[in-house]
């Protein structure tokens, strides 16, 4: 055999075992996606429900809302750098009148690390720090939020984004 | 190999590159459409799908078809390198297509509560590295029949 041939066949066996790992790793990226999205109980967001606590309606009161992501990582490869990004808006009327305000009170990301395959994990953002309108405001009032989950998957060739808009959690 | 055997077996091949860049992407896409996460029915926006479907199906028919020259052609033939160089190109294409097509950011509706994005960007720049090994192998191919056209003639002679 010519040195070219054997030179051309190792190339051609070096490409093949890179296809062929790529495609394996498509190929179970998928199942993990079926098997993940096939469970309602593997992602809840939020898990266990919202819990938002504030003394009396106004703004030097200690305001604190805890949003619990619940993810049973049932596929084949890790979870890696999962965020949680959580923007609270209020609605609120100060006046006494009909006219709704409308403010951006929270704006914060929350990296909660990884998440190994086979296990399942809650984490819990905690918002603490909001900017709430220097004026007393009058009930009622309410809390839309919005909530981005991503995270990298398949050996981080793959990033996911769950975008929920404009949730009620009043 | 007789002339009939390599048209049978550049028809086979053909169909073979049918089914993986035709069929399976758009059976994926199309179960996709109709998934349910939590038991809230996601979609596929119809704009989304559409031009992805159209992509495929173009670079799916263009790579089927160079399929068949390649495949039919006499092995170690300048003809069969030029094809086969020809069709790692338009799979580079075909790869590309996922990204301008809008598949490698897949937004997928959750009906009420919002949208999911798959981003598998990266997943693509990494099969496009192996498509260009696979062109700097083709292009060596390439030169290497032609370079050696004459002593690959007699040996195919010879058998």
């Amino acid at each position: 055999m010519r040195t070219a041939r054997v030179f051309r066949w190792i190339m051609r066996i070096f490409i093949l075992l890179l296809t062929a790992s790529l495609s394996v790793v498509t190929i179970l990226g998928g199942l993990s996606a079926v098997n993940i999205l096939s469970d309602p109980n593997n992602i809840q967001v939020p898990a266990q429900g919202y819990s938002i606590t504030s003394n009396v309606i106004g703004p030097n009161d200690t305001w604190y809302v805890n949003v619990p992501i619940g993810i049973n990582n049932v596929g084949y490869f890790d979870l890696n750098n999962l965020e949680l990004d959580f923007s609270l808006e209020m609605e609120f009327n100060s006046t006494g009148d009909d006219s709704i305000h409308n403010t951006t009170i929270y704006n914060d990301v929350q990296n909660f690390g990884n998440l190994q395959r086979g296990s399942s994990g809650v984490f819990e953002f905690n918002a603490t720090s909001f900017t709430v309108p220097s004026f007393h405001f009058l009930e009622p009032y309410e809390f839309r939020a919005n909530i981005t989950v991503s995270a990298y998957y398949s050996l981080d060739l793959i990033l996911f984004e769950i975008h929920i808009i404009d949730l009620d959690i009043s | 190999m007789g002339a009939p055997k390599n048209m049978v077996k550049g028809l086979i091949f053909m169909g073979i590159y049918t089914v993986v860049t035709i069929v399976i992407p758009l059976i994926t896409f199309s179960y996709m459409r109709v998934l349910s996460i939590q038991g809230f029915a996601i979609e596929l926006t119809q704009e989304g799908y559409e031009s992805i479907s159209f992509w495929i199906i173009a670079f799916g028919l263009l790579i089927s078809g160079c399929a068949f020259f390649t495949y039919s052609s006499p092995k170690q033939s300048i003809r069969k390198g030029v094809f086969a160089l020809i069709q790692v190109l338009i799979n580079c294409l075909y790869m590309w297509s996922y990204k301008f097509s809008g598949a490698t950011d897949i937004r997928i509706d959750i009906g009420g509560y919002g949208y999911v994005i798959l981003i598998v960007t990266q997943l693509v720049l990494v099969y496009m590295g192996v498509y260009f090994l696979t062109i700097a192998i083709k292009i060596y191919d390439l030169v290497d029949f032609s370079i050696n056209r004459q002593s690959i003639r007699e040996a195919r002679w010879q058998d």
